[in-house]
């Protein structure tokens, strides 16, 4: 009877689990669906090939996988995505360690290989941006967001008149490449 | 002046227009995403960090525990096993607690200028353990092969022994003082390789 007990009290604690997990499973993949062009456009500026691209973007999701259940909502959901995923572009190229497992694949557009006026004019945009360093890569990828100079700041660590400064000379840069 | 602002905004303007481009390009990318997507859910937590931490527990101090009992067997001197099992405590626990120390180089949720700070800083406490490590290992090395070959030979009289167990028991010594080495030197390289990157930056 006891054990009985004991088996019935256990399968539904593990039900209990396994419907929180899914529920967790589906607004973790609610969140990515929605920012996922966001994070794409991260792992593009920081990469130099579609294969790099996909293997960022995996890093990205295991990292944002790792902090969801930790994640308070001190700031709102798309900061926390931006300060993920610019964070683990900016540690995989700074230490180009050994990659986590990650599947290899082609992706359906890959703006490396497309020959379209689209295409042409990303790579143009690619070519620029990878031509600043990887903070001020950051913060151009957080201002052509449209983000306020408050948001840059507080996911840059940095002050608003920093980030002000920062932007006249990243605009400053970008002139004379364009002149040269 | 007038003439530059204008530039720079025309300029800023190309950018922000490919910006939208590329976007919209992004949104539209379906596949692949369902891929990595169910492949990162699937992996939800990864082994890597906490096996890389934790080999030298793993494998080295249960290849040191069992040496120790046969070493006793045969009475040969124990210290190195001891040592040896104490040596990669020290290394394990140290590296726990500047992990501990440095979680903002793990834990990503935080902003970019501090998780980029502490992870100089942990790169530099990670070269003062290895350092201090690699001396350590390095007069383990020394003391160990030194008692242990000459309690090997000694018992021979001319130099050999013919028991060979103990020669079998020689090498497995070897093998473990060998993999704590190779352990030391292949991350030492990793952290040496990276901080010259930085230094090139």
């Amino acid at each position: 009877m006891c054990s009985f007990l004991w088996q019935e009290l256990s399968n539904r604690r593990n039900n209990q689990d396994r419907i929180k997990m899914e529920d967790k499973e589906k607004e973790f993949t609610r969140i990515v669906h929605e920012h996922k062009s966001r994070i794409y456009t991260v792992c593009y500026m920081f990469s130099d090939d579609s294969d790099q691209v996909a293997d960022l973007f995996q890093e990205i999701l295991i990292n944002l996988w790792k902090g969801f259940s930790g994640f308070r909502g001190d700031s709102s959901i798309s900061t926390w995505i931006w300060r993920i995923s610019l964070n683990t572009c900016i540690n995989a190229l700074k230490k180009k360690v050994r990659s986590l497992e990650t599947v290899r694949l082609n992706m359906d557009i890959d703006p490396y290989e497309d020959v379209d006026e689209e295409a042409l004019q990303i790579r143009q945009l690619h070519k620029r941006i990878n031509q600043l360093g990887l903070i001020d890569r950051s913060i151009i990828l957080l201002w052509l967001e449209g983000l306020s100079y408050d948001e840059i700041a507080a996911i840059m660590g940095i002050s608003v008149k920093n980030v002000s400064v920062k932007l006249v000379r990243i605009r400053e840069k970008l002139k004379n490449m364009s002149n040269k | 002046m007038d003439d530059n602002r204008l530039t720079i905004d025309q300029e800023l303007e190309d950018i922000r227009q490919q910006y939208s481009v590329l976007k919209a390009r992004f949104d539209r990318q379906e596949i692949v995403t369902e891929k990595l997507m169910r492949n990162a859910l699937r992996r939800k937590i990864s082994t890597y960090n906490w096996i890389n931490m934790y080999i030298p527990l793993i494998i080295i101090i249960p290849a040191v525990t069992g040496l120790f009992s046969i070493a006793d067997r045969l009475h040969l001197p124990v210290w190195p096993c001891v040592a040896g099992a104490v040596i990669s405590a020290l290394l394990v626990l140290s590296e726990f607690l500047i992990r501990r120390k440095y979680k903002d180089v793990f834990c990503l949720d935080t902003d970019v200028r501090k998780a980029a700070h502490s992870a100089k800083e942990y790169k530099v406490m990670e070269t003062r353990l290895l350092v201090f490590g690699s001396i350590l290992v390095a007069l383990y090395v020394l003391a160990a092969y030194y008692s242990w070959f000459s309690a090997i030979a000694g018992s021979s009289g001319i130099g050999l022994t013919s028991d060979p167990l103990r020669w079998v028991l020689f090498g497995l010594a070897i093998s473990a003082i060998v993999a704590v080495t190779a352990y030391v030197s292949i991350k030492g390289l990793r952290i040496f390789d990276s901080l010259i990157k930085d230094l090139e930056e």
